[in-house]
């Protein structure tokens, strides 16, 4: 069956495979070139470990030495979902309410446009005096961070639902929660899927840059800031290296996944 | 021609009526905010009043704050680093963006390396950073130039890639030069979605910028002070540079925004330039 490889159809299903996950590869390939670079000194930097020495750390620190990373990436996770989600459910319903009611979006959005360019870490001194540095500081970074691209994707989602279905659910006396369940929030949600993801995009920045700086409890971002304080570089990269991976099977896996799934239930929007 | 001219001026004088009511609703907020504050329900430690900060601001712009000229040392050091960076950024990641368009090898190495950056917030890489560069302007600023670099590099990548082949055949039907190509053909055609990664950049800069400063920079920046504030329970400094980080950033993307919408106007592409 040799020859069989030769064919011009075997060759492109290789070329597929290997562009299919030529990131992989590539950083693979990378990471080959950065392990041999220290292994042979030419890289000599204690703040630069070996590939090799991240690993071993990573799986140390999931599955040894009190299981560390594990707890931080539970701890990490959990804030982010629970503020993502507040984010979502706030920011929907206002954007869906701005949507409904123009002269309240009139209201809301000139607050909201001062909002936007303000980091979300900038609330933490204010936050700080209000309610004291603890948990809580974090998720609410992360809600004020997150609800802003959600509250404007509802706001165009709903501000983008055709008249026409109002209309067939007005001629059939559909009432108000009938119509806000069947028309409009399907509607909204279909079409603000994208903001959805910017915003858990927000969110995640907002959760790391707040455990960094707010150091309460346990998280990647405080681990990270913890290993520093003990040289302990290795765990470091282990804990970047665990944010990297989180962050693009959100962008990659968890959001593919929602936008297939939200298709199939309720259509396209057009 | 007279008539919108005549619309023109309509709208110069009467407002609009969303404009009418977003006025209203900040002042609404601004007395509320004044009117709490005054009340003595919550201390003014915690939340001083508009008229409190006016009067910190005066304090923080004039040679009695400790530094002097507080407030312009520090937006001027954050300006510096973020313009600074920035520019550094656009020499970088342009022609990055479109050699990875135009070659498909490059892309395959390049891309990886932007969507695994797209994925770490900046600041869970700054404490490794200040281990290399230090504590300091240098963190700050290769902050900067990384997370502008990383959008500017995908919209410039999209941007050219998506052009339409059509127009390079009319192009090639006319006997376009190479130089009029670029310049009549891929400079419009990619103007927008190039200002829309400048703007995308910028603001992911911008935040970055911020929360770096907070951890590195000793030598100030608005980031820094505001933290520092925090430390010593400086309240009135603490609102002050939330409302300057705030406008500021509002004056920013304001200007990114109008940048990105007259490009889109003059050439006719408004479909990304509207929202």
């Amino acid at each position: 069956m040799m020859p069989a490889l030769a064919t011009p159809h075997a060759r492109t299903r290789l070329t597929e495979v290997l562009e299919r996950y030529s990131s992989l590869w590539v950083v693979l390939i990378a990471c080959a070139v950065w392990q041999a670079a220290v292994a042979t000194g030419l890289l000599h930097n204690p703040a630069v470990p070996a590939p090799g020495a991240v690993l071993a750390s990573l799986y140390r620190g999931m599955l040894e030495r009190g299981h560390i990373l594990l707890f931080a990436t539970l701890g990490t996770v959990l804030r982010l979902l629970l503020g993502y989600a507040i984010a979502v459910v706030f920011g929907g319903a206002l954007g869906i309410l701005a949507g409904r009611h123009p002269d309240f979006g009139a209201a809301v959005n000139p607050i909201v446009a001062l909002w936007i360019p303000l980091p979300a870490i900038v609330t933490i001194p204010v936050l700080s005096l209000w309610i004291g540095t603890g948990e809580a500081v974090i998720v609410l970074t992360v809600i004020f961070s997150a609800w802003i691209p959600v509250y404007l994707g509802a706001l165009q989602g709903t501000r983008s639902i055709s008249v026409h279905q109002l209309w067939v659910m007005r001629s059939y006396r559909a009432s108000a929660w009938r119509e806000m369940r069947k028309v409009i929030l399907p509607g909204a949600f279909v079409n603000m899927i994208p903001s959805l993801r910017v915003g858990m995009g927000y969110a995640w920045r907002a959760v790391i840059a707040a455990e960094i700086i707010v150091q309460h409890g346990r998280g990647l971002g405080i681990t990270i800031f913890a290993a520093r304080q003990f040289f302990d570089v290795p765990t470091m990269y282990a804990g970047v290296a665990t944010i990297a991976l989180l962050g693009l099977a959100l962008d990659h896996l968890v959001f593919p996944a929602l936008e297939r799934v939200t298709i199939r239930r309720w259509g396209l929007a057009s | 021609m007279a008539a919108a001219r005549a619309g023109d001026v309509r709208a110069r004088r009467v407002p609009s009526r969303n404009a009418v009511i977003g006025a209203a609703s900040i002042c609404a907020c601004l007395l509320l905010w004044q009117a709490l504050a005054a009340s003595g329900a919550i201390s003014s430690v915690v939340l001083p009043g508009p008229l409190d900060l006016v009067g910190q601001f005066h304090y923080a712009v004039g040679r009695g704050s400790n530094p002097p000229y507080q407030l312009e040392g520090d937006i001027l050091r954050t300006l510096a680093r973020l313009i600074g960076g920035f520019g550094v950024a656009v020499l970088f990641a342009v022609p990055l963006g479109i050699a990875a368009a135009l070659s498909r090898p490059l892309a395959l190495l390049v891309m990886p390396f932007v969507s695994v950056l797209m994925a770490i917030p900046a600041l869970a890489v700054v404490p490794i950073l200040m281990l290399v560069t230090g504590i300091g302007d240098a963190t700050d600023f290769t902050v900067v130039v990384v997370t502008a670099s990383v959008p500017i590099v995908v919209y410039v990548y999209d941007g050219v890639r998506m052009i339409d082949r059509k127009y390079f055949w009319t192009a090639s039907s006319f006997a376009t030069s190479r130089m009029d190509l670029f310049r009549h053909v891929i400079v419009p055609a990619t103007a927008v979605p190039v200002l829309s990664g400048f703007r995308m950049g910028m603001g992911y800069a911008w935040r970055s910028l911020i929360a770096t400063e907070s951890l590195t920079a000793l030598t100030g920046g608005l980031g820094y002070t505001i933290f520092q504030a925090s430390q010593f329970f400086d309240t009135r400094t603490i609102y002050l540079y939330m409302v300057v980080i705030a406008l500021l950033g509002f004056a920013i993307e304001s200007a990114f925004r109008a940048a990105e919408t007259k490009t889109a106007v003059r050439w006719g592409t408004l479909s990304s330039g509207k929202r």
